[in-house]
């Protein structure tokens, strides 16, 4: 596991301190950059952003988004079963609910 | 209190229904119910998924869930998409007037994060077909 001021760097390319900051109170950072980690060693993917998403109504983190440039539906649903599977199966499955991959392109639906 | 039935509170019928509808020119308050009324009929098939597991919610009768619960469960399985597609369009057509729209994801101070919304039959179809994966899953859940 990669240490805290390691996960500190990792996780401020994709986004700012405040942001961190928030996502510390959510989710484990550690964990979290892990995950960044191997999504860009395991699959030719561009992170575009790390943010949180607030439940409209309590305000509360509902889950922290990594967004992915360049993926279209059919690639983002391959790509979020085999990191959760793999989360899952490495005993990771409560910071699999909190994170969520988010394909830009796909999201744009016309 | 009676035992309870997951059958009770499965949509399966309610969404073939919604699919029937699709390429009869609904309007946008159809549109805009039909979503909500989907994304909220698969939380109650997740609750009382949850309540025949013996899992329980708050209030008298321990039946009341989370619904950052239901998405953290979806996502944790890997339903990434379709639930992230159900979340932001339920917020826009229950909290949103404006057609296209920007949702805002994030409170303040971290304002800035949005998704663009458009609210039309080409996204209906792609909710219930994301619905349907959904309910695949709980299913056997």
């Amino acid at each position: 596991m990669i240490d805290k001021k390691e996960a500190l760097e990792i996780l401020k390319t994709y986004t700012d301190k405040d942001c961190v900051n928030r996502i510390s109170n959510f989710i484990d950072l550690r964990g979290l950059a892990s995950i960044v980690l191997w999504l860009t060693n395991t699959f030719p993917i561009n992170i575009s952003s790390i943010s949180v998403t607030e439940d409209v109504e309590s305000s509360q983190p509902l889950f922290v988004e990594i967004r992915i440039n360049n993926c279209d539906w059919e690639e983002w649903k391959y790509l979020a079963k085999y990191t959760k599977d793999t989360l899952n199966r490495e005993g990771l499955g409560d910071i699999a609910g909190k994170v969520v991959l988010v394909c830009n392109q796909a999201m744009q639906i016309s | 209190m009676q035992p309870s039935n997951a059958n009770k509170l499965k949509p399966h019928k309610l969404l073939n229904y919604f699919e029937s509808l699709l390429s009869n020119s609904l309007d946008e308050v159809f549109i805009r119910r039909i979503i909500s009324a989907v994304y909220f009929s698969l939380f109650n098939y997740w609750s009382i998924k949850n309540i025949c597991k013996g899992n329980k919610g708050k209030g008298n009768n321990n039946d009341s869930f989370p619904h950052t619960q239901f998405i953290q469960d979806l996502a944790s399985s890997g339903l990434d998409p379709q639930i992230y597609l159900l979340y932001v369009y339920r917020v826009a057509v229950d909290h949103y007037t404006l057609n296209p729209t920007k949702v805002t994801l994030t409170s303040h101070p971290y304002k800035g994060r949005t998704q663009n919304v458009k609210i039309d039959e080409n996204i209906l179809r792609k909710i219930l077909e994301s619905a349907k994966d959904v309910l695949s899953f709980l299913d056997n859940y």
